[in-house]
């Protein structure tokens, strides 16, 4: 039996924009692109082609806004989408990203993106990402947006398309997996 | 539940992701085991060590890089129109000139057609037109007259 959110907040701002609404779709990219971008750049783990990727998401909504069907909230639809949109470009650019994983944060990333932390931190983050991207694409996907969209794992089934066992067997291989790099790093002071 | 299942449980237990029995359960175990409290404190750190990773700021001018790009794909699909949507679009208008085309070239021959027969069943009739037309004793009329005249002209005489 099929549910509807009706109880969506966006409902209506997606109904419109499936009207053709400019505006409604202008709030929905502002309410969402930190959570697309963010979610680009963990699933990448790069910085590259960040805007790109999420504008091909945004646009997406555009075009498919009337065949979204409202048996799942937007947002989970938009996970949805930003997800299969990192997939896609792994897949297609797995060379490049493995060239880019050799390179320092600091030769790749537009200053402009960079939220303002000290070296320490940045280096310390860019260890644990690394090991992050290191991850089989599910489990690392499974635990993003667990981690850090506080999804719940029926809705992060929902949008990888799983089982909630599954999700749950997927964020905990990801930290075992973790936990053999993280911990020692963390013992001896590096993180 | 034996500690391979608690320890299958301790992510999920993390999270907030059991039921409210398998809470009690693990708790109670935690409480009396070291080997599965050492591994709950491991994914512990592992998730305390995450939370490290930094955040990026969204390009200032991406809803305007978005809305250009989203305009010019409007522009372009409206100048470039697929042949199989212009074919769809000009179905009507054509079959219309189509139709009337061929209704213009039917009715025109088969005018051309009953025409000739007529004129052949005519010819054979050797009907004089002036009997058909009722008016052969205009023949009578004396030359110079008006008869005369009219009957000059229904048998083309000069």
């Amino acid at each position: 039996m099929e549910h509807s959110y009706t109880t969506d907040p966006d409902s209506q701002m997606i109904t419109a924009v499936a009207d053709g609404d400019e505006r409604a779709y202008e709030q929905l990219v502002k309410k969402y692109q930190h959570a697309v971008f963010n979610t680009i750049y963990r699933c990448l783990g790069n910085y590259e082609d960040i805007e790109d990727i999420a504008q091909e998401v945004f646009i997406k909504v555009w075009h498919k806004a009337k065949s979204f069907r409202k048996n799942s909230k937007f947002s989970t639809w938009l996970y949805r989408i930003t997800v299969n949109q990192c997939l896609n470009y792994r897949s297609k650019h797995k060379q490049k990203l493995v060239s880019l994983d050799e390179m320092t944060e600091k030769e790749r990333i537009p200053d402009s993106l960079i939220v303002e932390v000290d070296h320490e931190q940045r280096n310390k983050a860019e260890i644990v990402r690394k090991s992050v991207n290191k991850l089989p694409d599910r489990q690392r996907i499974a635990l993003i947006l667990s981690q850090f969209e506080d999804k719940s794992y029926k809705e992060i089934a929902e949008i990888m398309g799983v089982s909630l066992s599954a999700v749950e067997s997927l964020i905990f291989r990801a930290r075992e997996n973790l936990k053999k790099t993280l911990i020692p790093l963390r013992n001896d002071g590096k993180i | 539940m034996k500690c391979s299942e608690i320890k299958r449980k301790l992510s999920a237990f993390l999270d907030g992701e059991v039921s409210e029995e398998e809470k009690q359960i693990i708790l109670e175990h935690l409480n009396t085991c070291d080997r599965c409290r050492k591994e709950f404190e491991a994914l512990s750190q592992v998730s305390e060590v995450l939370e490290v990773i930094d955040e990026i700021q969204v390009s200032p001018f991406f809803v305007t890089h978005l809305k250009q790009r989203i305009t010019g794909q409007k522009a372009k699909s409206r100048v470039h129109i697929p042949f199989v949507e212009w074919i769809r679009r000009a179905a009507v208008p054509i079959t219309a000139v189509v139709l009337i085309i061929i209704s213009f070239l039917v009715g025109s021959n088969l005018g051309k057609v009953l025409h000739r027969e007529h004129a052949e069943n005519m010819a054979e009739s050797e009907t004089d037109i002036t009997s058909v037309l009722g008016v052969s004793s205009l023949a009578e009329f004396p030359e110079g007259s008006l008869g005369w005249a009219y009957d000059n002209l229904l048998i083309g005489g000069e």
